[in-house]
């Protein structure tokens, strides 16, 4: 029983403890650089598309441990076809409209084949993968287009000083702006916390234990400060943190509260009970992949004003970093379980290991070696640990 | 009297044979029939009539053809089994490299790097189906890590550059002939009877169709399902193993790109061939077929010179329209 006990607490919190370690190491390695203000804000801005693109994968992994093999080309092709219309002179907001209405195009031809046909998604993903890396090399024609649009970069946090600009505060080396924002989303997540509590208190629900409850409470919001901090000290918010902000504040809602929310994790348990309950699981299915489209899109925004270009060969193994993120963060290969702020883990575990592989100069082969391997542990991880509770 | 036996004897394997060639050709008609029209159309049309019944272009595509199909023939059973092997196409680099490596770094004779070639497949295949085997997790997640794996080991091992081999001798497994045949064609015959041997008289291959059809019946009925796994996945990393040092040998290097999107072509050539994706059924006279439609589309596309961006467009669209035909093709002997 004790055994059990503890077996499950280590489970729950195992990935977070993986990331204290993995932080640990780097920290020895880079000698402590990877916690300097500039490599906390790096974490944040180069790895935005890590934190987007898991949470679609996320919807997708739900339905029944489904992915997405193709969202790599697709943050290239979305990419490639707003840069190189921006070339033409073409407006910023068209462009991004285009390259969302791609997203949503691409998000439908998948969803159609794995909904409606039952085509397996690794195939149709699959065969995407290469249709749309195909696809992009034509629309750049194998080169590389930059960009020079400068609403599109400061919106969408390229560029070397896209930050929010400091409101509050005027001092040079301090952004008050970020600071405060910070303790407001503390607050603001601390007020949450008590609220939801307090209302299954009222309504005879199971509470977790109050310490428990307390102490993940002040570890979340110290890290949240200490990063606010660290932010703060260096340029203040980068803009492409509001973007992943947003998205994750989105899916995290719809897979919360909302009816197509729970149809996901329905369909993931078990399928054939869901259809029979009378709800349209294609439709489900349908839907992950659409917005699975339409966030690899974004995803593709963010990656190519970050660069400020795009080139054919962006995003060539995203898609290890976006179902290795989910894995991490606790989502079953089956499917039907897994959680947004868990992808929220994964995700900086997975940028850490990048920015971490990156500030070691190691090379950008063994950190795909390393991401192989880090995808096969998280995965064999989930499957030992649910085999020893049965 | 005992002449008459033995006549009739040799009428009933003719009829045996005929019987089984129109069997086998009915069961392919729909392919069969794509393929003569690809082959009409490309022997008609103005811009490759000149260049595609050449000799040389027919003995390319057959070079070209043969290292797809030893893949296919691995896919195909996995298939059966209702998995996926998406990590073929690394295991060619990663094999490639190696082998180029043993002769041209550490001189090593040269069958010591074809056998160090098709080892490397071995290793990895046997790790897949280790893990397949061992735990649940889903076969395109396992062989998606160990494909991402041995990518990073080939470029790691080989700098980024190919691995040139000089020595003249290496070209004969990939670039040579036996006869007046190509080698890379002669090994495929070798390995298509090999296979179809163990697909249709040996318990593994009734074992295979058993665990794909239902693998909880099988496991109830005695059959060691994870053995099963682990011999299918095995075997196809040997061929994706072979695959990669005869392509090496007609590269005359070993490159780390080899390889790249080899998966793609030998699920289309599988799943062309009429293999469900469902798993439990499929045969591999289906994906013979299924690959050389897939090595004339190649080389025709080649031929007409398209843009080689698009031809994984046309892919793509090949692979999902052969899956919408075995969709509604279930669903009509649902019905």
């Amino acid at each position: 029983m004790e055994k059990n006990k503890t077996l499950a607490s280590l489970q729950k919190y195992a990935m977070i403890i993986a990331l204290i370690i993995v932080v640990a190491f780097f920290y020895w390695k880079t000698g402590g650089k990877i916690l300097l203000p500039q490599n906390i804000n790096n974490l944040i801005s180069q790895n935005a598309y890590v934190f987007i693109l898991a949470t679609g994968m996320l919807l997708c992994i739900l339905t029944g441990g489904n992915i997405d093999l193709s969202v790599g080309s697709v943050v290239c092709f979305a990419g490639g076809v707003g840069a190189s219309l921006m070339d033409k002179g073409v407006n910023t907001w068209v462009a991004v409209l285009a390259m969302l209405g791609i997203g949503l195009l691409v998000g439908i031809w998948h969803g159609f084949w794995i909904a409606y046909v039952k085509v397996p998604p690794f195939i149709a993903t699959l065969a995407g993968m290469y249709a749309f890396r195909g696809l992009s090399n034509v629309v750049l024609g194998g080169m590389t287009v930059s960009i020079d649009d400068e609403t599109f970069i400061n919106v969408f946090g390229g560029g070397a000083n896209c930050y929010v600009p400091d409101l509050i505060g005027n001092s040079e080396t301090f952004n008050m702006t970020c600071m405060v924002a910070g303790i407001v989303a503390v607050v603001l997540f601390i007020g949450l916390q008590m609220k939801s509590r307090i209302n299954s208190k009222r309504r005879g629900y199971e509470t977790e234990a109050f310490t428990g409850v307390l102490v993940k409470m002040i570890i979340i919001s110290a890290v949240i400060l200490w990063a606010a901090f660290k932010l703060s000290n260096y340029k203040g918010i980068p803009t492409a943190l509001i973007w992943i902000l947003l998205v994750l504040l989105i899916y995290g809602y719809v897979t919360t509260k909302t009816r197509m929310g729970r149809y996901l994790y329905a369909v993931g348990g078990n399928e054939k009970a869901t259809r029979l309950s009378g709800i349209n699981t294609k439709s489900v299915y349908f839907f992950a992949y659409v917005n699975m489209g339409l966030l690899a899109a974004l995803a593709g925004i963010l990656t190519v004003a970050r660069a400020t270009s795009a080139q054919p060969t962006y995003g060539q193994g995203y898609e290890m970093d976006a179902i290795g993120a989910c894995f991490i963060g606790g989502a079953s290969a089956y499917g039907g379980i897994g959680t947004v702020p868990g992808v929220v883990v994964g995700a900086i575990l997975m940028g850490v290991i990048n920015q971490g592989m990156s500030i070691m100069g190691m090379d950008a082969n063994y950190q795909k070696v390393v991401k192989g391997l880090v995808l096969l542990i998280a995965v064999i991880f989930d499957v030992v640990t649910k085999k020893e509770k049965k | 009297m005992a002449q008459g036996k033995e006549k009739k004897k040799q009428n009933a394997a003719a009829s045996g044979f005929g019987k089984a060639a129109k069997i086998y050709f009915k069961e392919n008609a729909g392919i069969i029939v794509a393929l003569l029209v690809l082959c009409i159309f490309l022997s008609v049309n103005p811009l490759t009539s000149f260049s595609f019944l050449t000799q040389k272009n027919v003995f390319n595509v057959l070079r070209q053809i043969s290292t797809n199909l030893y893949l296919a023939c691995g896919m195909t059973m996995v298939i059966i089994l209702g998995g996926i092997d998406l990590s073929v196409g690394s295991i060619i680099a990663l094999s490639g490299c190696l082998a180029a490596g043993c002769v041209s770094r550490y001189n090593l004779p040269i069958a010591v790097a074809i056998l160090v070639g098709i080892l490397v497949g071995l290793v990895v295949g046997m790790f897949n189906g280790w893990v397949i085997a061992k735990t649940t997790i889903p076969p395109f997640i396992v062989t998606l890590a160990t494909m991402n794996i041995a990518k990073g080991l080939a470029y790691v091992y080989t700098g980024g550059s190919p691995v040139r081999v000089v020595t003249k001798e290496w070209q004969f497994i990939g670039a040579g002939y036996i006869g007046p045949v190509p080698t890379p064609v002669v090994i495929l015959v070798l390995v298509l009877i090999i296979t179809a041997i163990i697909m249709n008289k040996t318990k593994l291959g009734r074992h295979l169709y058993a665990v794909g059809g239902n693998a909880q019946a099988a496991q109830f009925s005695g059959i060691s399902v994870a053995k099963v796994k682990f011999l299918v996945h095995t075997y196809s990393g040997i061929m994706a193993g072979l695959a990669g040092v005869v392509l090496a040998s007609r590269m005359y290097s070993g490159q780390p790109t080899a390889g790249d999107g080899a998966e793609m072509d030998a699920i289309a050539a599988v799943v062309v061939g009429g293999t469900s994706m469902a798993g439990g059924s499929g045969k591999i006279g289906g994906t013979i077929i299924g690959g050389l439609i897939i090595g004339v589309l190649n080389n025709g596309l080649n031929l007409m010179n398209v843009n080689s961006f698009w031809q994984y467009v046309v892919k793509g669209c090949v692979i999902l329209l052969a899956v919408y035909v075995d969709y509604v093709r279930n669903k009509k002997s649902k019905l």
